[in-house]
């Protein structure tokens, strides 16, 4: 019966289809969005749907000197390593896994996911690729230091019942359950807004997708890839963009609606929308796509300051 | 930054500025654009000068005789050859060849981007004499005049 | 019944890959124009893309030029099946003012199939989104034809 519950868990909620589904709709929502900035119409909602589907359709060409196996092998894995992620994040109440320290389970999940792509674009040997993969590491290097100093800050904060920093997705909805939700916490909004952009960075969305430049490096990462690989690319793109909101969701909103599940999916939904406004549609609507050194700048000087305002001043238990 | 972001967050609560064009009827082109030509055969006097003036060639002239005393003349335009420059249209003295405003030209087949239209014209008078015989004649003309001018100079 | 759902996103989903084979840039510039707010391809999910791979639809625009003539055929090689190829303008089709010239080996229908073509010189926006929407749905039945 544990078993049928948590293959249940993985396989519908809140596992692959339900992280799949809403990865789709806020992906597809975000470009509505964009389009209403900019005065047009819009793909409809389910456009991601139909490009992934489109793309399953596709004929493969593997590239000649590209290995078979990494070329095929990196997408469906970094999918698959993204999931699992997912899996720790706790969604309407709770996670299909936790564990004492599994933000940073999470976190090395989610750079084994970047990781996985910039090994199959490697493996094609193309140099639009190549260029593409430098940029990713680039960008990577960017957001992984704020990122760190925000879930240091989130840890500290909600650990300091015990004294210590609690790494527990668990923990850190225990203290927000008693305490009330992180970002009401004064000193910890610099913080969710460096989170924001961490967010749109990570995700790979608009004016921070330096590697995938579509007009710039022929589509950078994705230069090669056609048909069934291309089409987790697309579903991978689009479930991290869910993932990141929800992790938003957990770290700094979770606790609300405790007790009644339905409720707390709902809301998360609710601040996975909000949140793909913020992150995805305003910056795409209002921005032009910045160059490597503009962002690499952007995010240790502005965003990373953010991030370290808030740890210092609850390093003081502001 | 700013100004663009209150610029987008009132086109948020806008109405989209995009044509819905497939859908409803295509707009009007603009006022004097210079769209497919028309051609109107029971106009022209097959003077040619639109051949002349076109730069990209795109205009066929076939002439097919019917009988002794009519040929069918049959112009043929080449809408994928066009470049719409208009001079055609402009130095048709007989106003047979006008600009319209459609442009959609869309098609699977190239058979759909030409224009062509054709008309009868009772055969021009044939000439007296055949070019052999004005050949000859000319021959003959000068023949005599150097004969003539040896005459001159055996009197001297 | 998985089939089918391809075929039908197949349609709805035609991305565009744009190849200038020494064209004036006339032509380029009105196929950008097509995904300004104001005609919005986007909308039938039109998208640019940077990469052949990832083309359903290859746009030829210019006079095949013989410098251009082997990158052109080389990327048209590099389109995943099914894909269908426009033509831009009278150029492809013809050479236009350019006929004769001994720089151009035209036209298109000598290295690749021409499944649309656009008339104009250059074709107005709506006539570029009326052919799109037409290869758009060429696609959706090369693509059924594949799997019989």
């Amino acid at each position: 019966m544990d078993f049928l519950m948590l293959a249940v868990q993985i396989l519908v909620f809140p596992g692959l289809l339900f992280m799949t589904a809403m990865g789709v709709l806020l992906t597809g929502l975000g470009g509505k969005l964009v389009a209403r900035l900019q005065n047009r119409v819009g793909p409809p909602v389910l456009q991601p749907w139909y490009d992934i589907l489109k793309c399953f359709g596709k004929e493969m060409i593997v590239p000649e000197h590209a290995g078979r196996a990494v070329y095929i092998g990196a997408p469906v894995l970094g999918f698959a390593v993204l999931c699992t992620a997912g899996f720790f994040i706790p969604m309407g109440g709770r996670a299909v896994f936790s564990g004492t320290a599994d933000v940073i389970v999470v976190l090395y999940l989610l750079t084994f996911c970047s990781v996985m792509a910039m090994a199959g674009a490697a493996s094609t040997g193309s140099p639009f690729a190549g260029v593409g993969v430098s940029r990713e590491m680039v960008a990577m290097i960017s957001y992984e230091l704020p990122f760190v100093l925000i879930l240091l800050a989130v840890g500290k904060l909600a650990g300091s019942d015990t004294g210590g920093v609690t790494f527990s997705l668990q923990s850190i909805a225990e203290w927000q359950r008693i305490h009330g939700p992180v970002l009401f916490h004064w000193s910890m909004i610099p913080a969710a807004i460096a989170m924001l952009f961490v967010i749109s960075c990570e995700a790979g969305l608009h004016p921070f997708d330096v590697a995938e430049a579509e007009t710039e490096i022929c589509e950078g990462l994705l230069a090669e890839y056609s048909g069934l690989p291309l089409a987790f690319y697309r579903l991978t793109h689009c479930v991290r963009l869910f993932i990141m909101t929800a992790l938003f969701a957990a770290l700094f909103l979770g606790g609300l609606a405790a007790g009644n599940d339905g409720l707390a999916v709902l809301l998360l939904v609710a601040v996975c929308i909000v949140l793909t406004f913020l992150c995805m549609a305003l910056p795409h609507g209002i921005c032009a796509r910045l160059r490597v050194e503009q962002l690499f700048r952007f995010y240790w000087t502005v965003v990373t300051g953010l991030a370290l305002v808030s740890l210092v001043l609850v390093w003081f238990g502001l | 930054m700013l100004p663009y972001f209150g610029e987008a967050i009132r086109n948020l609560f806008k109405k989209p500025a995009t044509e819905r064009f497939p859908g409803s009827a295509a707009p009007k082109a603009a006022e004097c654009y210079r769209g497919r030509l028309s051609y109107d055969p029971t106009k022209c006097v097959n003077c040619g000068m639109c051949i002349r003036v076109c730069a990209p060639q795109c205009m066929t002239r076939t002439i097919r005789e019917i009988d002794g005393e009519t040929q069918e003349i049959t112009f043929t335009f080449d809408m994928t050859s066009c470049t719409f420059c208009g001079m055609c249209a402009d130095f048709c003295s007989q106003h047979s060849i006008v600009m319209t405003d459609d442009y959609m030209m869309v098609s699977s087949d190239p058979k759909d981007f030409l224009v062509t239209g054709s008309f009868q014209k009772k055969k021009p008078a044939a000439p007296k004499f055949t070019p052999e015989q004005l050949a000859a004649m000319k021959a003959a003309a000068e023949a005599k005049k150097k004969a003539a001018a040896e005459k001159q100079e055996e009197k001297v | 019944m998985f089939q089918k759902w391809i075929d039908s996103s197949m349609k709805k989903s035609p991305w565009i890959f744009h190849i200038n084979a020494g064209s004036c840039n006339g032509c380029d510039i009105e196929l950008v124009s097509v995904l300004t707010p104001r005609y919005d391809a986007e909308r039938f999910g039109f998208r640019l893309t940077g990469s052949p791979r990832q083309a359903d639809i290859v746009v030829v625009s210019g006079p095949i030029t013989m410098q251009s003539r082997e990158r052109l055929v080389r990327t048209l090689a590099q389109v995943p099946e099914p894909f269908c190829v426009v033509s831009l303008g009278s150029c492809p089709r013809s050479g236009n003012v350019f006929k004769g010239s001994y720089a151009i080996d035209g036209p298109l229908e000598k290295w690749t199939h021409v499944d649309v073509s656009v008339g104009g010189c250059t074709p107005k926006p709506e006539a570029i989104i009326a052919a799109l929407a037409q290869a758009a749905e060429l696609l959706e039945k090369k693509r059924s034809r594949m799997h019989g």
